[in-house]
């Protein structure tokens, strides 16, 4: 019973089920790229603008 | 330190440790104590990563590097971001299946149980020094400028730590994190409030940033391509992803945080939300630093930081010449002041003449300026006998001290402390875990119950603790051995992250290619260390690679000599 109780536990802790939001990890690797590119490009920007 | 930042210090630290006692207890068996029963939500997760890799270093040097050498050093993060994606792909959901304790315990699944051993043995070497590093290194600092008996505040600030993570394993860990992540948050933006007031009434935010600027302080990117600048765009995408691979994928002390997660989704979650704050909040603490370098253009900074060292050596026989100088840069620095305060005037009224007449003005004072600091730095080097000697780790603290209003300034010693006490803790709870599931359970007693494990668990925590405090006394004795041991991490760091590369990523490779090529790898490790003038940094991408290179032909030969 209690192996019937762990296995069950692991399922769901092994699932991958979408994230929370944007639907896919997929989408969500994207924001993660974008919010870097975004920071780049803003300390690109203040970088040339306070030289 | 009054008795109201004495009083929040003090509330901080002891709120933390009950906290955490409290919100440890329940751990009654290994799955609990080690991995908080895999079920810490994604925002938890975020903040224990955070705070594990965020040591009290992070906060007091972080400052004085922007200071010193301007806002470039936020490059060194690029490479995070990409990390954790890979990460989430691979790795995690790997864990996860597997439902392994440590990054080690996955080598015997794909590998053998030498192989697992091997790596396990060289993380303990590794961490175990660093937990004792990350206890001194603060503790030398707070000592030196807050006047504190060193030899205490190391005991104090361990102690402290293996009440909790001993008390309440990684739940403890995990969640006490929250909180210093809470107070460290509070005290930087308090911190950074207060520089911004400080400045002179006429001294606008914007005209901070512009001074800065021409002053070199924001150069927080360099597109150029050169293998011997340390922060550039490129070495930190390349350089910093390969590392944060390496430390977010095989060091225990970081893989533990993400596997309490609940799920692969909460692990995930917590991953790629530090990969979405960390580069912003680093960006955040080097402004800081940058704005105290503004302030510091208005009112004459100390020559020098440390102020053991710098009154060590006016009491020298280099003391009259040290005086001389300092008398010098004083008087440098004020008429700096003057200039800055013109450049600003200048900014204001639009005035383009000026304001290039006023920056060929400041320039040359600049540089004298320096050329001084330069003078004093090398009298001190000569006095102290150490070519190491800086102040970099001071000028926060320094400036904090003097500074901040009181209550802040107890809030943010209780932030630096609180700091060290996160990374300690995620340390010791990595180092019991390791020793406990690699070493012991598989190799010494492999038929103990739940509870045996479970207090081996506790006492480990605690001897590890203990073995950290001990070494913490005994950095402050020998101060080269602070260098020994970021050498001695970096011998071994790429070996480990080697061995782990050809796991995930060469299928074919098998368990005892691996360990010989890791063995192999190591010897040419340390043949680099020994006979050659290679950079220690270096060290690691040698190792790493080492492995991949041999593990594929020694992998060839094993097996045609099977089949033979």
């Amino acid at each position: 019973m209690k192996k019937i109780e762990n296995d069950s536990v692991n399922d769901e802790q092994n699932h991958e089920e979408p994230p929370p939001i944007l639907k896919s990890w997929k989408n969500l690797y994207i924001l993660v790229l974008g919010n870097l590119l975004l920071w780049i490009t803003l300390f690109a920007i203040f970088t040339w603008t306070f030289k | 330190m009054n008795t109201i930042d004495w009083t929040i210090l003090i509330a901080s630290l002891v709120f933390i440790v009950t906290y955490g006692v409290w919100k440890g207890r329940g751990s009654k068996n290994i799955n609990g104590y080690l991995m908080a029963n895999r079920n810490i939500r994604w925002y938890i997760v975020a903040l224990s990563v955070m705070a594990t890799q965020a040591s009290a270093i992070t906060f007091l040097s972080t400052p004085g590097q922007a200071y010193s050498d301007g806002m470039r050093f936020v490059q060194f993060y690029f490479g995070l971001p990409l990390a954790m994606i890979v990460l989430s792909v691979t790795v995690i959901p790997i864990f996860h299946k597997l439902n392994v304790y440590t990054a080690y315990e996955y080598l015997e699944n794909r590998f053998d149980m030498k192989t697992r051993g091997l790596a396990a043995v060289l993380f303990l070497i590794q961490r175990g020094f660093a937990a004792g590093l990350t206890i001194y290194a603060p503790s030398i600092i707070l000592s030196t400028l807050l006047g504190w008996n060193i030899y205490m505040t190391n005991l104090t600030i361990g102690v402290m730590v293996i009440i909790y993570t001993a008390s309440g394993g990684s739940k403890a860990v995990s969640w006490t994190q929250t909180q210093q992540m809470i107070i460290i948050m509070c005290a930087m933006a308090g911190a950074f409030y207060m520089i911004i007031h400080l400045l002179p009434q006429n001294v606008s935010f914007t005209d901070a940033l512009y001074v800065a600027g021409k002053m070199g302080k924001l150069n927080a990117i360099d597109f150029s391509f050169d293998l011997t600048n340390r922060y550039s765009f490129w070495s930190g995408m390349i350089g910093g992803f390969f590392l944060m691979l390496s430390y977010f994928g095989t060091d225990q002390s970081q893989v533990q945080r993400y596997l309490t997660g609940k799920s692969i989704t909460h692990s995930r979650l917590g991953l790629l939300a530090n990969g979405l704050v960390k580069v912003p909040m680093q960006f955040f603490i080097l402004l800081l630093g940058a704005m105290v370098f503004v302030f510091y253009q208005f009112t004459a900074p100390p020559m020098f930081f440390n102020t053991v060292e710098s009154q060590g050596v006016r009491d020298s026989r280099y003391g009259q010449e040290y005086r001389a100088i300092e008398q010098q840069y004083d008087t440098a620095s004020r008429v700096k002041a003057e200039l800055v305060k013109k450049l600003v005037d200048a900014r204001h009224r639009s005035d383009k003449a000026e304001l290039s007449r006023v920056e060929e003005l400041l320039d040359r004072a600049e540089e004298k300026a320096s050329a001084l600091k330069a003078k004093g730095v090398a009298l001190i080097r000569k006095y102290a006998d150490n070519e190491d000697v800086g102040d970099t780790n001071y000028i926060f603290l320094s400036f904090v001290l003097k500074y901040m209003p009181v209550g802040l300034l107890g809030l943010i010693i209780a932030a630096i402390v609180a700091a060290s006490m996160s990374s300690t803790s995620s340390e010791l709870n990595a180092l019991a875990s390791t020793t406990v599931v690699d070493i012991y359970k598989r190799m010494v007693k492999k038929d103990g119950s739940d509870r045996h494990y479970l207090v081996a668990s506790k006492l480990l925590t605690v001897a590890w603790g203990i073995f950290a405090i001990v070494f913490a006394q005994y950095a402050n004795r020998l101060g080269t051995l602070v260098e020994a041991v970021n050498i001695l991490g970096s011998l071994f760091y790429g070996t480990i992250l080697g061995i782990f590369i050809v796991s995930f990523y060469i299928k074919s490779v098998r368990g005892a290619a691996t360990f010989y090529a890791a063995i192999l790898a190591e010897v040419g490790v340390v043949y680099c260390f020994l006979f050659t003038d290679i950079s220690f940094l270096w060290y690691n991408v040698v190792g790493c690679l080492l492995v991949v290179i041999f593990s594929i032909p020694i992998n060839r030969f094993l097996l045609k000599r099977k089949k033979n």
